[in-house]
């Protein structure tokens, strides 16, 4: 506490110490003068200035004994001793920084020049301070190998993560995050009840970012462990790669305070798909309604019967069927009815504002980083809200000279408001979410409460929500974050020192969900509360030894530690039913009067983990680069014998460029090394363990239980079941991973870049097997199969321009990667187009050629033997194409239409400086996959459907009057359902690519005398516009989102300001 | 020095320790929390209990999923081929793929249709299992030791379960290969079929074992779900009435009709005003043909079970309902009495019911019995007014803005025809097996073994007359009975009884025996079962002879794959994909 006031004092008498010397001077590189570089006294560093636009400054020195420190980004600082000089100019000459860029591996740091595998860093000052909510956002196509797809654009909403692909069918996928050393335990799905569709989420809520509970602004750097050579020495839980943050610390000197506010302005982005008006609704579905008992009575040219009884299936039997039955809608009901848009009417304008105050400094051994970060996100669709209040202090103190006390806490708060997006259950269900029926609720739908009704009233179906209703929906979630992290390092003697760090996480989470009586929910007329919670503590201690010791032409660097963690989760949901009134909300559920729709339940699990772990680095005249690393883990999620595996990896590096025959090339190159690795390691089981057990119920939902019990009018009773059968030989999946990369520097490194290519083997899947259907359970969980990633990475980092006032930065990184299966489940029946050895997302099935509009053009296609190629099909229906030649279709014609995964990613970024100006560009993409348009959401449900809103569903779909249509009718496709027995086709794919325009940023560093004036030492303003423009051949929404009625994305504005103090 | 002396023995110390305290096992056992490991069960009479109730379950209809016991026994089985109702009514699901009634229909296996169907029944393999491993469970458990007499009595009501499941399974697939040996659990081996004896002389061993036990004759109290002797006795008359042993079935009839427990409903319930029911917010409903009227004995004993009739009934309560209605009303129906008073819920857009098959077999508007057969009454509902104010009908006045109603809307299991409709028509339960159900099955045993004769005649009078038709006979046949056997059905054993099959039609639409009765009864020159007889009548397939093998379902595909041979599929369906 001491230590703190005299903080807060030499912070407020800094500007007392005004003495002696004045130095003066410019700064400069080769191409002349640098703005902003900072000068400060080396014995006191809260003593320090910025140079001007002419790159000069002035200093007042305490002492002609004071030296000076001249540092800018991008060069090596420069340290001068004033002595007599009252004029010193410093000339910086380009360094090699890259290359002694600090990375941080696990259990230790190295340098980029000594890596031996496959690690990307990030670090924060390279991306751009937007308002960004978490750190998966900030990632986005930085890196090459780490895929991250976005899947809504809800406030807060997390990242599709992985590293090198997901090759784990049952398995975790996610990487192991380390924040500041401390493996992150389960991060995963900490915020209750948001996803599921169980009973306590009557529609699918949010997947929350695990990450939102750390301030992006408080991250100094991001590593990235991608190869199992870096990963190993995690074990049995970094299977996925290690994704490391590390946060901002104290740095000995003058205090810095820095302010950091962004307010951004959001709009909708306008939908692709155009939605029918009420009109064209109703006429659309009168038409449908003739068309469809045309095609139930199996008549003309749906079926051959004789509908007419004339002796003759033609077109009258069509009409006589048509005409048999009266309108849905009758002309005054179309008249009469008004329109809305309820994609229009579920959105708005929303904005974000953020807040960030942090101040840093450090003196007599004492460091310390604080700050306070607010961030609010009013979201596009209405009610969709995010707010975080995030507290972070990180505290160094150096005891006496071998001992170093580290204290980080970290407290956070969110609070958000969920809105439903996405496909929650079939549309038309009371599950369904509310973009589903923003999307699918017919236009004539009234937005006002219906006052006898007591709700908004439904519209064709009794099943489907109003919109207007659902936005009355509460769904409110508070997430509480604490995470104490201290440690402990003691220097045993120079080369040899012990670290302690513990960490101690505990999260706990509230969702309040409210479906009111006036939302008029099939499922829930009378209104429903459900509160949901979780709290979850992870544990953990590691302690561990570091050697580093030079020995003449050799280095070594060892570590050697132990680990203990533990996971405790608990959760609970109350759920009541029938409220006489909407007042009360979760407040009061006792009064929900419903008995038989009361539920309560409770759940706890608990992990153990016990772990060893080493590595051993060999350097042989800084050229030759040695890696060993091993870990040992045991868990208590295996069974009895299986508890402990161990992880080993050994990775080599030659930086060939050192070699004394390559001193000739050292003037265009710069530097190059060979990586080779390969290593081990881990992939727990996610919620199966080894033993048998009876369940007392079924689960249907997050933590909802179906109780075996039998329903008496006096309570239940009590039963149990057999649920699983037992695996005592239960294991780890293992991720082999073997990667040989080269790193490069070209021009004195103005050009620095790496290329990876690497093999990334999953063996012993967590599987299912079937046990025979005479058992008393179906499966038993096991380890069958195994499957493959192959790929290359390649990054590229360039000053492509470095004049004085203007330069051009490009960072380029790219990755192709493909999936595979390398063995599968031996039960597994393969269809006869399936291989074992076939891509992981591969879509197989038929070749199409448009539809037939006729039966004239049915008749026509023939097989060269002149046989009819689809003699079943009836007009509507489309044409398949015979691939492979036989004059048949059948299953022979599958083949490979596509993959599901991009193969291709890349990230694209270009910084600009001018003066005081700078600007970003900065693009990501994919490319190579297959995805469905989203037209086929038109044509699958057959144009009839009451909840097909589409205004392209009546301009394609094929239909007796509509004869011009391109797309499938109603007639079934028996060619499709009789000549093969699975597949897909291509009518409605597409492979397809896209670049995204992430950001364009434009910052100004304002005048050094206009900050001087406003008491600043610096001040700049920064434009930025997000989201907004994607090159595409897709021609739907977005092409990243998957799946259909996402959350809504938006075009971003923002204005921001940083000062610092 | 020391200094550093002190470091290095304290981080050492802290080191070992943590060390030693990293290899210790114990601390890594498993631990599972809200489930239970067998290790430790069964250790009481009340876990022995736990495991009984947690079999019965699946009778109560209170399973989710796929696990519907009684459900599935009765109704969803049968709905592969829209025999839940009748042999006429089909379904045709608008989420799923079209089609229409035909005995081929899902027949292969993991193809096109609802082979779910087929699966759900043959997941009671999985059942079978279970109650053999609990069997074995309780044999060896302490509780065994210290009371015996519980351990047996539990054993024998769970081999009447087990006699339920695999009778269940017969009558779908014929014998298959259930786990009725200990030693074959847990085996990663497919067992073969089971021969028809054995796998006959395994189910009537249950089922005296059960019969032998001390389960109260009716569910004791209120314990609706949690099963009886006399569910068990129904259970056996259908197994004994399937396998033609007259005999046996006769005699559960008569121990049933002759305790006492049950009896016919004869006196007619409330009068109602149907103008105050369905679709209250939309408007008034049309019933037909007449309006205000009387609830009918029969009415009463549907629609308001459990009741006196009801023997055993599919339990329901506000969180599980009577599913029937949203299950089989046709779509353009959407709005049916909700669970909860004056709240209305929608039908599934799912059960689609022509009247054209309807009216053939059963419906004959304008015979004389037509407004008295309370029974066809209780089917449909002639029109109804939408929400949106339009009244749909089946007989449209276009120029009127009326629209066409294109299927029937069954009430039955249901009493929104009732005045007031409390919102309780969700807890109708639907009745398994009613007292009328045992006057046609004693019926019809009596006449297989000695003729008609006036016992006879009188079981199936009483149920007539109930109905509403009188006492005669020959009042309000079928055409499609008229047009087969004339107009007397007592001159001839055959004659009789399939006047009781059409009966039995009438009377026990929707509660999930036609598919069995159909099986039961030859045609009428007794080459071919009138399941078979129908689909020809139907169109749905163009001759019998080479159909008959339809009359056993297709063991779904997934299963004689992975039974890599050992299990045969039923002769005439494809043996590949």
């Amino acid at each position: 506490m001491r230590k703190l006031l005299t903080i807060l004092m030499l912070f407020c008498a800094a500007s007392v110490f005004a003495q002696n010397v004045t130095v003066s001077g410019t700064v400069s590189d080769k191409f002349g003068p640098i703005i902003g570089a900072s000068v400060f006294v080396v014995e006191n560093n809260t003593i320090g200035v910025i140079t001007d636009e002419n790159g000069r400054y002035s200093l007042t020195v305490p002492s002609a004994e004071n030296s000076l420190v001249f540092s800018f980004i991008g060069y090596d600082s420069v340290t001068e001793k004033v002595g007599a000089r009252r004029t010193i100019n410093v000339v910086f000459s380009e360094s090699a920084t890259r290359l002694e860029d600090v990375v941080v591996i696990g259990y230790g740091s190295t340098t980029v020049k000594n890596l031996t595998s496959s690690v990307s860093s990030v670090k924060t000052e390279d991306i751009d301070n937007t308002a960004i909510a978490s750190v998966d956002n900030m990632l986005l196509g930085r890196v090459a190998g780490l895929n991250m797809t976005s899947n809504s654009a809800q406030p807060g909403a997390s990242v599709d993560v992985n590293i090198r692909g997901s090759i784990s069918p049952n398995g975790n996928n996610e990487p192991l995050y380390v924040i500041d050393g401390v493996p992150m335990t389960s991060n995963t799905a900490n915020i209750a009840g948001t996803t599921g569709n169980g009973a306590a989420s009557l529609a699918t809520g949010l997947n929350q970012s695990p990450l939102n509970t750390i301030n992006p602004s408080d991250i100094v750097s991001i590593d990235v462990l991608k190869d199992a050579s870096a990963a190993a020495i995690y074990g049995s839980a970094s299977a996925n790669g290690v994704i490391i943050i590390t946060t901002r610390r104290g740095q000995e000197g003058r205090p810095r305070v820095t302010y950091n506010g962004t307010y951004t302005f959001q709009v909708p982005k306008p939908y692709k798909e155009k939605l029918m008006d009420s009109k064209t609704f109703m006429e659309t579905h009168n038409f449908w309604v003739h068309e469809r008992v045309a095609h139930t009575a199996n008549t003309y040219p749906y079926g051959q019967v004789d509908y007419n009884g004339d002796g003759v299936v033609d077109v009258n039997d069509y009409n006589a069927a048509f005409n048999s039955v009266s309108d849905m809608f009758s002309p005054a009901e179309i008249a009469a009815a008004s329109s809305t848009d309820w994609l229009d009417y579920v959105t708005d304008n929303a904005y974000i504002t953020e807040h960030n105050v942090s101040m840093s400094g450090g003196t007599g051994g004492t460091r310390y980083f604080a700050s306070y970060n607010y961030y609010l996100n009013d979201g596009i669709l209405k009610g969709s809200r995010m707010a975080r209040n995030s507290v972070r202090v990180n505290l160094d103190q150096k005891i006496g000279e071998r001992i170093n006390l580290g204290l980080n806490i970290n407290y956070t708060n969110i609070n958000t408001n969920n809105q439903s997006s996405g496909t929650s259950a079939v549309i038309g269900i009371g599950t369904a979410s509310l973009m589903q029926n923003a999307y699918g609720f017919p236009p004539f739908g009234s937005t006002t409460i219906d006052p006898e009704l007591g709700f908004y009233p439904h519209a064709i179906d009794g099943q489907q929500t109003n919109p207007a209703g659902q936005l009355q929906i509460t769904d409110k979630n508070k997430n509480n974050r604490i995470f104490i992290n201290p440690t402990l390092t003691i220097d045993i003697t120079r080369d040899l020192n012990f670290k302690l760090v513990g960490g101690y996480d505990t999260q706990t989470s509230r969702r309040d969900y409210y479906i009111p009586r006036i939302t008029g929910n099939y499922l829930a007329p009378n209104g429903m509360a459900t509160v949901a919670g979780q709290e979850s503590v992870n544990k953990s201690l590691e302690g561990y030894f570091t050697y580093n010791k030079v020995f003449g032409d050799h280095r070594l660097d060892a570590v050697l530690g132990f680990g203990a963690y533990g996971t405790d989760f608990r959760s609970y949901i109350l759920q009541s039913s029938n409220f006489w009134t909407d007042s009360f909300v979760t407040d009061n559920m006792a009064i929900g009067s419903d008995n038989d729709q009361r539920y309560t339940g409770t759940s706890r699990s608990e992990i153990r983990k016990y772990s060893q772990f080493g590595r051993i680095n060999y350097t042989f005249k800084e050229r030759y680069i040695f890696s060993v690393t091993g870990r040992r883990d045991g868990s208590s999620v295996f069974a009895a014998n299986k508890k402990w595996g161990f992880f080993p990896s050994v990775s080599a590096a030659w930086r060939i460029s050192d070699e004394p025959w390559m001193e000739a090339s050292k003037g265009w190159l710069s530097n190059l090394k060979l990586r080779v690795g390969y290593g081990t390691s881990g992939n727990e089981p996610q919620r199966a363990n080894a033993l048998s057990v009876y369940a007392t119920g079924e689960i249907t939902g997050a933590n909802v239980v179906m109780p075996y019990g039998v329903m008496t009018s006096g309570g239940d009773i009590g039963g149990i079941q057999l649920s699983t059968a037992a695996n005592p030989n239960l294991s780890w999946e293992t991720n082999e991973t073997v990667n040989v990369g080269l790193d490069f520097g070209f021009a004195r490194s103005r050009v620095t870049g790496s290329i990876d290519w690497f093999v990334r083997t999953a063996r012993d899947l967590i599987d299912y097997k079937t046990l025979p259907y005479d058992q008393p359970v179906t499966q038993v969980i096991s380890n069958i199969g195994s499957t493959q990633a192959k790929g290359i990475e390649f990054e590229l980092h360039s000053i492509n321009v470095r004049t004085r006032d203007f330069s051009w930065k490009t960072d380029f990184n790219f990755s192709y990667t493909k999936y595979r299966w390398l063995t599968r489940n031996p039960e597994l029946v393969l269809s006869s187009w399936q291989s074992v050895t076939d891509e992981m997302s591969a879509i197989f099935g038929w070749n199409t050629d448009g539809i037939f509009h006729s039966y004239d053009e049915i008749n026509a296609y023939k097989n060269s033997r002149g046989e009819l190629l689809q003699p079943k099909a009836v007009p509507g229906n489309i044409r398949y194409l015979d691939y492979n030649g036989d004059g048949v279709l059948d299953d022979a014609d599958n083949h490979l239409l596509g993959r599901s995964t991009p193969p291709f990613r890349f990230g694209f970024n270009n910084v600009f400086t001018y003066k005081r100006f700078s600007a970003m560009l900065y693009f990501y993409g994919a490319a190579g996959h297959t995805v469905n348009t989203p037209a086929q959401r038109g044509g699958s449900m057959g144009g009839a459907e009451q909840h097909n809103t589409f205004v392209n569903g009546i301009q394609h779909i094929w239909s007796m009057k509509n004869q011009q249509g391109d797309w499938p009718g109603i007639g079934n496709d028996l060619t499709s359902s009789t000549q093969r027995t699975g597949g897909s086709n291509d009518f409605f794919l597409k492979k397809i690519w896209y670049a995204k325009l992430r950001n364009v940023q434009l910052s100004y560093l304002i005048p050094d005398a206009a900050a001087k004036a406003m008491k600043l030492s610096s001040l700049a303003v920064t434009l930025d516009a997000q989201n907004l423009g994607t090159l595409t051949n897709f021609v739907g929404y977005d092409p990243e989102m998957r799946g259909n009625y996402p959350y809504p994305i938006c075009y971003s504005f923002t204005i921001g300001v940083k000062a610092s103090f | 020095m020391k200094k550093i002396i002190s470091l290095i023995l304290t981080s050492s110390l802290l080191v070992s320790a943590t060390f030693s305290f990293t290899s210790c096992e114990k601390a890594l056992e498993t631990k599972v929390y809200g489930q239970i490991v067998p290790e430790s069960f069964f250790q009481t009479e009340a876990d022995l209990k736990a495991a009984l109730t947690g079999m019965m379950i699946y009778i109560s209809g209170r399973g989710e999923g796929t696990d519907y016991g009684l459900w599935t026994s009765h109704w969803v089985a049968p709905r592969v081929y829209g025999l839940s109702m009748t042999d006429e009514l089909y379904r045709q699901p608008s989420s799923w793929s079209r089609w229409t009634w035909t005995p081929s229909h899902g027949a292969e296996g993991n193809g096109p249709g609802r082979p779910e169907d087929n699966w759900a029944v043959w997941q009671f393999n999985q059942k079978v299992a279970k109650i053999t491993a609990l069997l074995e469970d309780f044999k060896n458990c302490p509780v065994a030791e210290s009371n015996p007499e519980l351990v047996e009595e539990y054993s024998k009501q769970l081999k009447g379960l087990r006699a339920f499941y695999m009778y269940t399974l017969y009558e779908f697939f014929g014998p298959v290969n259930t786990i009725i040996d200990p030693t074959k659990l847990n085996s990663t081996e497919y067992t073969p079929r089971m021969s028809d004896a054995e796998y006959r002389a395994a189910i009537e061993s249950d089922y005296e074992a059960v019969f032998s036990s001390k389960l109260p004759d009716v569910q004791v109290g209120d314990m609706h779900g949690y099963v009886s002797m006399d569910f068990f006795r129904m259970c056996a008359i259908r197994y004994y009435m399937a396998t033609a042993q007259w005999a046996k079935a006769e005699a559960l009839c008569r121990t049933i009709l002759n305790s006492g427990r049950y009896s016919l409903i004869t006196a007619p319930g409330a009068t109602v005003q149907t103008a105050d029911v369905v679709g209250v917010a939309g408007g008034a409903a049309k019933f037909g043909p007449e309006y205000d009227y009387t609830y009918s004995p029969f009415e009463v004993a549907v629609n308001t079970c459990p009741n006196a009739e009801t023997i055993f009934s599919c339990p329901v309560n506000t969180n599980h309902g009577n599913i029937w209605i949203t299950e089989i009303t046709n779509g353009s129906l959407y709005y049916f009495p909700g669970p909860s008073a004056g709240e209305l819920t929608a039908a599934w857009n799912m059960g689609y019911t022509p009247w054209k098959h309807f009216h053939d077999l059963f419906g004959y508007e304008g015979d004389d019995s037509y407004d008295k057969d309370t029974r066809v009454r209780q089917f449909y509902i002639k029109g109804y007014n939408r929400r949106s104010g339009s009244l749909m009908v089946e007989t449209p006045n276009e120029a009127a803005g009326e629209l066409s109603m294109p299927g029937a809307a069954p009430y039955k299991f249901t009493n929104y025809k009732t005045a007031g409709h409390s919102g309780a028509e969700w807890q109708i339960e639907q009745p398994a097996y009613r007292l009328s159900d045992v006057y046609l099955y004693l019926a019809e045993c009596i006449v297989r073994q000695s003729g008609v004769n006036d016992e006879a005649k009188k079981l199936v009078a009483d149920i007539r007359e109930r109905a509403g038709l009188g006492r005669d006979l020959t009042f309000g046949l079928t055409r499609y009975y008229k047009e087969l056997w004339g107009n007397d059905p007592t001159v001839s054993k055959d004659a009789f009884l399939h006047f009781i099959l059409w009966e039995r039609g009438r009377e026990l639409m929707g509660e999930g025996q036609r598919y069995e009765d159909l099986h039961r009864f030859m045609n009428k020159d007794g080459s071919h079962t009138m399941f078979v007889q129908r689909a020809y009548d139907l169109q749905k397939i163009s001759d019998m002879a080479s159909n008959d093998y339809r009359n056993l379902m297709p063991i779904p595909h997934k299963i004689i794959l992975q039974s890599n041979g050992v299990l045969q599929q039923n002769p005439g369906y494809p043996t590949t994909e």
